[in-house]
């Protein structure tokens, strides 16, 4: 199981891209997410699954998520969250 | 995925593996074979983010009927160490592998990749790599071509490059020949100046005379000239037909030689013309039967 020791980033503003922020939360917390989307309003809840998805194969409870999406197709939203997470749990 | 050992690869285009926009269209240009690159197109500190998403790329992206390929960084580094891990999860068709000097990076390499099907093109780009190229080329069944990479080899002979890359031409006859004598396609480097279609044009012509097969591209813009080059004209196509149909007649009449418009048709001439018939048909300029 991952764990977020501190805050991190992962990817960019650039069209097709998305800035991913990730921050520590207390034990109990749930999940908060703050999604930013030029496609909101067509594709808000598929960002958002695509998200649940990862940090539950990462078994995370417990975590602040920023995303400022430019229009990041699945794939890359996926190796965008993985890699801040990533980030987030290394010991620096 | 699987390598095919022999199949067409007239254009590689290098696309860098930390873009997403680029990856995502990266396949709509045309090129026989995708790079996704982890190495010198990717920042020091985006090297994890890379890995991530070309890895996604890999599982999750249609890119049509290109070969997929991934330039991973040095395989003894870190960040090599790493590709390769990570890359175990998403094969691609085969890894492209930078700056190989000996056989021994071939085989260390293969220690860490097991039994996995992905086949291997190691780009010789320093003076002891393409003076250790024939040993390099016969060290493994995964090997699908040789490449060369002319810009870290300049830089390591201390050369001035120019446009026309005169000053290559004894390491690119010497990768051509290390490739062929084991059966193996050869591929020349990238032009790397994207505005100057005019060099391209001369790069890529000096590459087929000297025998490439393919050529990398570092632009989406290059890919269309480079296939065009690296693919039999019409005439040569026509050409290539006849002699084979004189070659056959003459097998017919039990004749030693035969001639052709006055060339004489000989082996070495009937090898090329299977050759470029064998390309054509790669390309999909044949039809059926033929």
């Amino acid at each position: 199981m991952m764990k977020i020791l501190h805050n991190a980033q992962a990817g960019s503003l650039e069209s097709s891209d998305a800035l991913i922020t990730i921050s520590p939360a207390e034990k109990g917390a749930g999940v908060h997410l703050d999604l930013n989307s030029i496609v909101q309003e067509q594709f808000g809840e598929q960002i958002r699954s695509i998200v649940q998805e990862v940090l539950a194969r990462k078994g995370i409870e417990d975590v602040r998520i920023s995303i400022q999406d430019r229009g990041a197709l699945d794939y890359s939203l996926r190796a965008r969250v993985e890699t801040a997470l990533s980030r987030a749990s290394t010991e620096v | 995925m699987t390598f095919e050992k022999n199949r067409i690869r007239r254009s590689l285009l290098f696309v860098p593996g930390n873009n997403p926009g680029m990856i995502q269209s990266c396949s709509i240009f045309g090129a026989d074979t995708i790079i996704l690159d982890i190495e010198d197109s990717v920042a020091v500190n985006q090297k994890d983010a890379a890995r991530c998403m070309v890895s996604h790329a890999i599982r999750e992206l249609d890119f049509g009927g290109a070969e997929i390929a991934v330039r991973i960084n040095a395989p003894s580094s870190e960040e090599g160490i790493k590709d390769i891990e990570v890359l175990k999860e998403a094969l691609p068709n085969v890894l492209i592998v930078p700056k190989v000097e000996c056989s021994g990076d071939i085989r260390d390499l293969e220690k860490r990749l097991s039994s996995l099907n992905v086949g291997i093109i190691p780009i010789l780009e320093t003076p002891k790599g393409v003076l250790h190229g024939e040993e390099i080329a016969g060290c493994s069944p995964r090997l699908v071509a040789l490449s060369f990479g002319a810009e870290d080899y300049a830089t390591s002979m201390g050369m001035k490059r120019t446009r026309e890359g005169r000053e290559l031409f004894t390491a690119r006859s010497l990768v051509v020949m290390q490739a062929k004598s084991f059966a193996l396609c050869a591929l020349d480097t990238v032009f790397a100046d994207v505005n100057d279609e005019d060099g391209l044009i001369g790069d890529s012509q000096e590459a087929i005379s000297l025998g490439f097969e393919g050529k990398f591209a570092i632009s989406p813009r290059q890919v269309d000239v480079i296939n065009g080059f690296f693919t039999p004209k019409p005439e040569e196509l026509e050409k290539a037909r006849k002699i084979l149909q004189t070659y056959r007649i003459g097998v017919e009449r039990g004749l030693g030689a035969i001639a052709l418009n006055g060339q004489m048709i000989d082996a070495p001439v009937v090898q090329r013309a299977e050759r470029i018939l064998s390309m054509a048909r790669t390309a999909g300029l044949l039809g059926g039967g033929e």
